[in-house]
């Protein structure tokens, strides 16, 4: 008998979009648990209409490979939840619920009476999580935002960048990392829950993950009254460090990082020791230090006349840190992704096989094709079988939600 | 007194370096009210002296160490042959370990973690390393560069003519701690769910790479939809600078951009949108355009004039800037600690949870401050009942 995966047992009610709660979700889903993904044909996900278009072909909003990336190992419900009807059945499924998920802006859910106080009468067992952008509390608690704008005020785009240019924005990185910290402190409460059959609210404001990222920042400047800023592509320490383009045709960039004097002379070795490295000031860290521009240039120089490959493997057999910038071409071909299976395989009834990453841990329970157990649902896929089969609806009490616009299958606007 | 969610169970840390992956990890268990021992040479953990990759203050690295590591237990001891009894008993005590040492060490020391795993042991083991147990790169060095480089965080950042830049602030290891701490909680549950020793190979390349797959994605789709290889080559809000400090303007619907447009009398590109972002068409003018109106604005109007519109307008926050900013003086979130360097500002912990709080931070221990109380407990436990 396989071991039992750790969510086995589980039911997720999902109310979240977009990107962070449903990455954590989809999570869940992938290591056991049952999640419903919670959506109206009113209100679908908004990240169904991200990356896709109508000419992709019919029910164009089923074929974001993005949704569908972050959707994977869940079932889709719809409910209309302005409807009196649709707020009875979410409630129905709450009662009977370990947890509820969701991350709008702070009043969404409130307006639709599924704050906490109202969801801990239905089932004080739940545990519910809310991920709003600012919080739950305080003047900003209305503000919109996503991923960018999160690393705009929580200080990550502040230290990205070069010292005499802009503040550059990491890249919405934040999104299922707020995912995977809600994820923590989701265990966590389980385990209370499990001791006490007490649940609780577990808040994950957005924006209080990147701030405890940005700890380093903000500890700094508290004890010296200087802020961190940007360095580049450099680090204090390192020199040279830096991220330089090769011969190759198409754009080919390699990142080197000297960590020290040892590595520094194979550089020079592996280099041909040309002479605008010569200076004997460059063998201690602090003649390197204070010359980086010229190393860079004359490192760039060399570099600009080899190949990336070629240069790669003298780099990484003398034994100094370096990697090619991978870009998205080469994700599913990168050696080190394509042995350890990063990617798997998932077959979706419209838009067929396709990669999907999976996490980047191997657990030792793990099925040999990866986590991923299901594609992503089509909207409303599974209305008869969680309402029917059961919650026990009859069939004429699922047309009269149907002919109601309560459930469907196709976003409003777009049903013919 | 306060009840926790995690209150009585054991964590082990080992090794972790110079960075903050790890120390990160467990923190967050910490918060939770996990009991963490962190186990460090006589002279040390090597974060206690600061990054071999930054000349940060030596204030300045004890606070951050203060920060990472309160409220956990240090154990001193000299990794070698002489002392695997000792390490191999704290592992087999531990609910959770969580190993940094790198690919191989563990076995080096001469710790048969088969036979470990094979013990009738509900512990959850999560082995970090840089490029995970496997793979070609698996013994390559790598920094915090060459890591972003190869996992694909190196990029443009949507400036068409920027020389590619790394994300700064080691993002990438805040990352990959709290991507650590949901391993090894998971692998946990699995652990008490099956009642097996749960083992885990995590790789902080693979956890860089895992934010970024969506961009293959989205590529994919574009070329089945005939629009060439790169959805967006420039970025034309963004961040910009205002009168007396950075503003973020993040467009991600069409009726924001209109909008936008409208709010900063841009109002003759309210229809092309795509064309800026493809980098084609105006670019410069609608710059000289954007920046003009924004220099005789403050941060704070244009952010309530954006979000008035329900646009995504948000400061560009520094160290500096942070504490000050209204949301969190209204809900309290940094806090002062004494730290051993005096007194420091610092971020409490990423999530409020209403029944059992997080724990109250205690100051980092000194080396080994709880040595000779750890050992006793592990000789308590081998005595038979």
């Amino acid at each position: 008998m396989s071991s039992p995966l750790p969510f086995e047992g589980l039911r997720v009610i999902d109310l979240g979009s977009f990107w962070a709660a449903p990455y954590l979700t989809s999570y869940l889903g992938a290591y056991g648990a049952d999640v419903i993904k919670v959506e109206s044909t009113q209100r679908p996900d908004g990240f169904r209409f991200t990356a896709t278009d109508p000419a992709l072909g019919d029910a164009w909003y089923e074929r974001s490979l993005m949704w569908q990336a972050t959707n994977l190992n869940k079932r889709s419900l719809t409910l209309d939840l302005g409807a009196d009807e649709g707020k009875r059945l979410l409630s129905e499924l709450c009662a009977e619920a370990d947890v509820f998920v969701e991350n709008y802006a702070a009043r969404v859910v409130e307006q639709f009476g599924f704050d906490y106080e109202s969801l801990r009468k239905i089932n004080p067992s739940m545990v519910v999580m809310r991920l709003p952008g600012f919080g739950l509390t305080g003047p900003w608690r209305d503000f919109v935002g996503w991923g960018n704008a999160f690393e705009q005020l929580a200080g990550l785009a502040w230290v990205t960048g070069y010292p005499d240019g802009q503040p550059k924005t990491p890249g919405g990185y934040i999104d299922p990392t707020v995912g995977m910290h809600a994820a923590v402190a989701l265990m966590a409460a389980l385990e209370h829950r499990d001791r006490t059959r007490e649940g609780q609210l577990v808040e994950v404001a957005q924006i209080e993950v990147g701030a405890s990222m940005s700890a380093p920042q903000v500890i700094a400047e508290s004890i010296s009254g200087v802020a961190p800023g940007r360095i580049g592509n450099r680090a204090g320490a390192y020199a040279p460090q830096g991220v330089y383009r090769c011969a190759d045709e198409t754009t080919s960039l390699v990142a080197v990082s000297v960590r020290h004097d040892e590595e520094w002379k194979a550089l020079l070795t592996v280099m041909g020791h040309p002479e605008a490295l010569a200076d004997a000031a460059y063998n201690t860290f602090p003649g390197r230090a204070s010359h980086h521009d010229e190393l860079d240039e004359a490192i760039q120089s060399w570099f600009s006349e080899q190949s990336c490959d070629d240069v790669l493997d003298a780099l990484q057999a003398a034994g100094i840190p370096a990697a090619k910038v991978l870009t998205a071409d080469g994700f599913n071909e990168d050696p080190q992704l394509v042995s350890r299976s990063f990617y798997q395989e998932v077959e979706h009834p419209l838009s067929g096989p396709r990669l999907f990453p999976r996490y980047p841990m191997q657990f030792s329970f793990e099925a040999p094709m990866g986590p991923h157990r299901a594609p992503a649902p089509l909207l409303g896929q599974h209305n008869n079988q969680v309402l029917g089969d059961e919650l026990g609806l009859t069939e004429a009490e699922l047309r009269e939600l149907r002919d109601a616009n309560v459930v469907g299958t196709v976003p409003a606007g777009l049903a013919t | 007194m306060t009840t926790t969610s995690l209150g009585g169970v054991r964590v082990l840390e080992l090794g972790g370096g110079a960075n903050y992956v790890v120390p990160y990890a467990t923190k967050l268990l910490v918060d939770l009210g996990a009991d963490v021992i962190f186990v460090e040479e006589p002279d040390g953990h090597a974060l206690r002296r600061g990054r071999a990759d930054s000349l940060i203050e030596p204030d300045v690295a004890a606070s951050i160490f203060d920060f990472l590591n309160s409220g956990k237990r240090s154990l001193s001891l000299n990794l070698d042959p002489s002392t695997i009894g000792i390490l191999e008993g704290l592992i087999q005590r531990a609910d959770i370990v969580i190993d940094g040492l790198g690919v191989g060490k563990l076995e080096g020391l001469g710790i048969d973690v088969q036979a470990l795993k094979n013990a009738p042991s509900r512990t959850a083991i999560v082995r970090v390393s840089d490029w995970g147990d496997s793979g070609p790169y698996r013994d390559l060095p790598a920094t915090g560069l060459t890591l972003q480089a190869a996992a694909g965080w190196i990029t443009n950042r949507q400036e068409p003519n920027l020389h590619p830049v790394q994300v700064g602030g080691e993002m990438h290891e805040w990352v990959a701690g709290s991507y650590v701490a949901a391993a090894a909680m998971t692998a946990r549950t699995h652990a008490l769910k099956s009642g097996e020793r749960t083992s885990v190979d995590f790789s902080v390349f693979e956890c860089i790479h895992s934010t970024i797959p969506y961009s293959r994605l989205m590529l994919d789709s574009n070329r089945e939809l005939g629009v060439g290889a790169v959805a967006s080559q420039n970025t034309p809000f963004g961040v910009r600078p205002c009168e007396d400090g950075w503003v973020g303007i993040n467009i991600l619907t069409g009726q924001q951009w209109q909008d936008a447009c409208l709010v900063t009398g841009l109002v003759e590109f309210m229809d092309r949108q795509q064309e800026l972002v493809r980098g084609e068409g105006e670019v410069e003018k609608f710059e000289a355009l954007l920046l003009d109106w924004l220099s005789t604005r403050t941060v704070d109007e244009v952010v309530e004039l954006g979000q008035a519109m329900r646009i995504p307008v948000v400061p560009v926050a520094t160290g500096a800037t942070m504490p000050a900013l209204p949301q969190w003086q209204e809900r309290p979130f940094f806090t002062r600690a004494d730290g051993p360097s005096g007194a420091y500002l610092r971020p409490g912990a990423p999530w409020r949870l209403s029944r059992t709080p997080t724990s109250d931070g205690k100051p980092a221990p000194t080396v080994g401050q709880n040595t000779d109380d750890i050992i006793n407990e592990s000789r308590k436990d081998e005595v038979p009942a």
